[in-house]
């Protein structure tokens, strides 16, 4: 396992204003509505939103796995390595998705061929994109294996994907997904399906692995947990927007954002009173997404400006810390005055 | 059945050694060539208005234990006392009677509930079923409910799919609240939805119970809820419950290694959490067909002794309603 191109903190993939729209019916619902990030070499990036957020559809669209119709990009850039991904065929594009960006999905069952062996599907990377002749494939599925701590690898090997518990399914794809020494991984929501003293080992596998290779790693998730765990930087999300980004510690100690400050309150871990301070009402239905903010029916601090006028996102209490929000210093106060107390 | 330890509340409920094992069939005439031991000698009360937490990982048999509480698989082994009645051998429809007392909540909202009902009707269909008032009344009755429950009156007729997940799960606590039970099961009740409408959800289980007086029996994996509903907490690794205990010494001073690990692991939303005393445990949950010898948990455990192969470790009392099995304790204690 190499390392990437380029230098630590050199841009990989960057993404600008991009659309996602799915045509339903008679309506449109807008699933991704301008989201910007950057992906940087050697940093883990995590997304976080609840279901709806447009998190995973943003990932799908920059890797083409959209399902279109009814999804459609309809506008923005995502450029990786100096191309437009949007701009490529689809076997340019393939070209570059199944060589330089590895993919782990949530459900690892679904992910794996039921009628091969682990180490068939393994090797298949390396006999496609590589050349490599069957042996040495082979081989090199099994040192895979190894490094992503299958126990008894060569055996294992040559189990098929039903044989293997749901962890240990989860290395195989995480063993696929690195095999052809990708320079980005993109993980959506890796340990969701995991029991949690087995989400503990799957963590500590993408860090090491991350820290060891050098690359850059993309965990799509719901979890506060996961973020603290394993995250530098963290977008959230929010009915396609992405509402706040900083660095980890930024997110939760200088929390800027009213939503994020919302997921943080409601998470009983993090509760500091008897009682869970819940976001009121629902998250809004992407085909009739509320005029002005997004968040503005469900938001304590919302005033006539949130009603009318859609914050951009724009730079918050600090240099790499932004926020879509008009009164993000309101917020910003607030949290100091409760942290002095 | 009121031998137990005195407890501020009347016990309503009382579980001991409820076993529960379902036959794997195979071969020619489908003859018994297997057991799965879901539940294997759980015994544990419940209050008047309290929640005991059941948390554990898939498979270890705590969705079983509230199945066979509700009695919808019939238990092999042990008693369940209910109200001070043994409902363990109640036929069908004696056990129908009795259900009144003990609703569930189910983890998935979108297929416990009727897509061909209205909210109204499936909240009053207990009332119906068990005409426990005039049918005259039941109209007022369910609207209170909705009330009750935090649902908009104006969401009466329409059906389950027209409402959000965190609205249908609020349609199923107003169902399990219908007959007025004095406890409600909740098998991984909140897992399914996102976290700031579980915490909505959490919310209004915990007011319910300063309102009403009802008892949970809260099942789940997710330990940061636990803490935050819970008066007291068992933890159960394939089958049994190693270790029980009221949830802030749980939490603060766990004895049996795998509450220990569980607790370490247990994703902190603070990027400073100090990680480094966590305990990542190797391997994952044996097959409860062919469970490991002695101690279930010793192919796993970080201090394993020899004896752990060779014999069940017994339940030792650590304290006021403070139990764990584990051979280690025994060795400290003495």
């Amino acid at each position: 396992m190499s390392s990437g191109s380029g230098k630590l903190g050199d841009i990989l993939l960057s993404v600008r204003d991009l659309h996602v729209e799915f045509q339903t019916g008679s309506s449109v619902v807008n699933a991704v509505n301008g989201v910007t990030f950057d992906v940087r070499n050697g940093e883990t990036l995590a997304v976080l939103g609840e279901s709806g957020s447009g998190k995973s559809i943003t990932f799908e669209a920059i890797l083409g796995i959209l399902d279109s119709p009814p999804g459609k990009v309809t506008g923005g850039e995502a450029v990786f390595e100096g191309n437009n991904l949007f701009e490529l065929s689809r076997s340019q594009r393939r070209a570059i998705c199944g060589n330089r960006i590895g993919m782990i999905f949530q459900d690892p069952l679904s992910a794996l061929n039921p009628v091969y062996t682990a180490g068939w599907q393994i090797a298949e990377m390396f006999r496609v994109h590589r050349g490599l002749s069957v042996a040495d494939a082979n081989q090199r599925a099994v040192d895979l294996l190894k490094l992503v701590g299958m126990p008894d690898a060569e055996r294992r090997a040559k189990s098929y994907p039903h044989e293997f518990s749901g962890g240990m399914r989860q290395r195989l794809v995480i063993a696929m997904a690195l095999a052809v020494d990708p320079v980005l991984v993109i993980a959506d929501e890796p340990t969701t399906a995991l029991d949690v003293t087995v989400e503990a080992q799957i963590l500590a596998l993408l860090k090491s692995l991350q820290k060891q290779n050098c690359v850059g790693l993309v965990i799509i998730t719901h979890s506060m947990g996961v973020v603290a765990e394993i995250a530098d930087r963290v977008c959230v999300m929010y009915a396609g927007r992405i509402m706040e980004t900083a660095d980890v510690r930024a997110i939760f100690a200088e929390t800027a954002h009213p939503y994020t400050l919302g997921l943080l309150n409601s998470n009983p871990s993090s509760m500091s009173g008897d009682r869970l301070i819940p976001i009121i009402g629902q998250p809004p239905d992407l085909a009739s997404i509320p005029p002005g903010c997004p968040f503005h029916p469900r938001c304590t601090l919302a005033k006539d400006k949130c009603r009318t006028e859609e914050p951009k996102l724009q730079q918050g209490p600090s240099q790499f810390h932004s926020v879509a929000c008009h009164f993000f210093e309101e917020v910003v106060a607030d949290r100091e005055s409760e942290v002095s107390q | 059945m009121n031998t137990s330890v005195q407890k501020p509340g009347v016990e309503i409920l009382r579980v001991s050694d409820l076993e529960m094992y379902f036959p794997i069939r195979g071969g020619l005439i489908s003859h018994e060539i297997g057991r799965v031991h879901a539940v294997n000698g759980v015994s544990f009360g419940i209050s008047k208005g309290e929640t005991l937490s059941i948390v554990g990982e898939s498979g270890c048999g705590k969705s079983t234990v509230g199945r066979t509480i509700m009695k919808l698989v019939e238990p092999t082994g042990g008693t369940i006392v209910s109200m001070g009645k043994d409902i363990t051998h109640l036929s069908r429809h004696e056990m129908r009677r009795h259900r009144r007392n003990i609703q569930m909540v189910f983890q998935d909202p979108y297929t416990s509930l009727n897509p061909r009902m209205m909210a109204e009707e499936i909240v009053a269909e207990p009332i119906r079923i068990h005409k426990t008032m005039p049918e005259t009344e039941v109209g007022q009755h369910v609207a209170s409910l909705f009330d009750k429950v935090g649902l908009p009156r104006g969401g009466m007729q329409k059906f389950a799919h027209e409402f959000s997940g965190g609205q249908r799960q609020r349609i199923a606590i107003a169902r399990a609240l219908a007959l007025s039970p004095q406890l409600i099961i909740c098998d991984e009740a909140v897992s399914a939805l996102d976290v700031s409408i579980q915490a909505q959800v959490l919310n209004l289980l915990k007011d319910l119970q300063a309102d009403l007086g009802l008892a949970y029996l809260f099942i789940t994996h997710d330990l940061s809820v636990v803490e935050y509903l819970s008066h007291r907490v068992a933890v159960m690794y394939l089958g049994r419950i190693v270790e029980i205990a009221d949830t802030k010494t749980i939490f603060s001073n766990p004895q049996h290694p795998y509450t220990k690990a569980l607790i370490s692991v247990s994703p902190l939303p603070d990027p400073d959490a100090d990680r480094s005393s966590r305990i990542i445990l190797s391997g994952e949950v044996p097959s409860p067909i062919n469970p490991p010898s002695g101690c279930h948990f010793r192919t796993r455990c970080p201090v394993v002794m020899d004896i752990c192969q060779e014999e069940f470790p017994q339940t030792r009392k650590l304290g006021v309603g403070h139990k764990a099995a584990c051979h280690k304790i025994v060795d400290e204690v003495a």
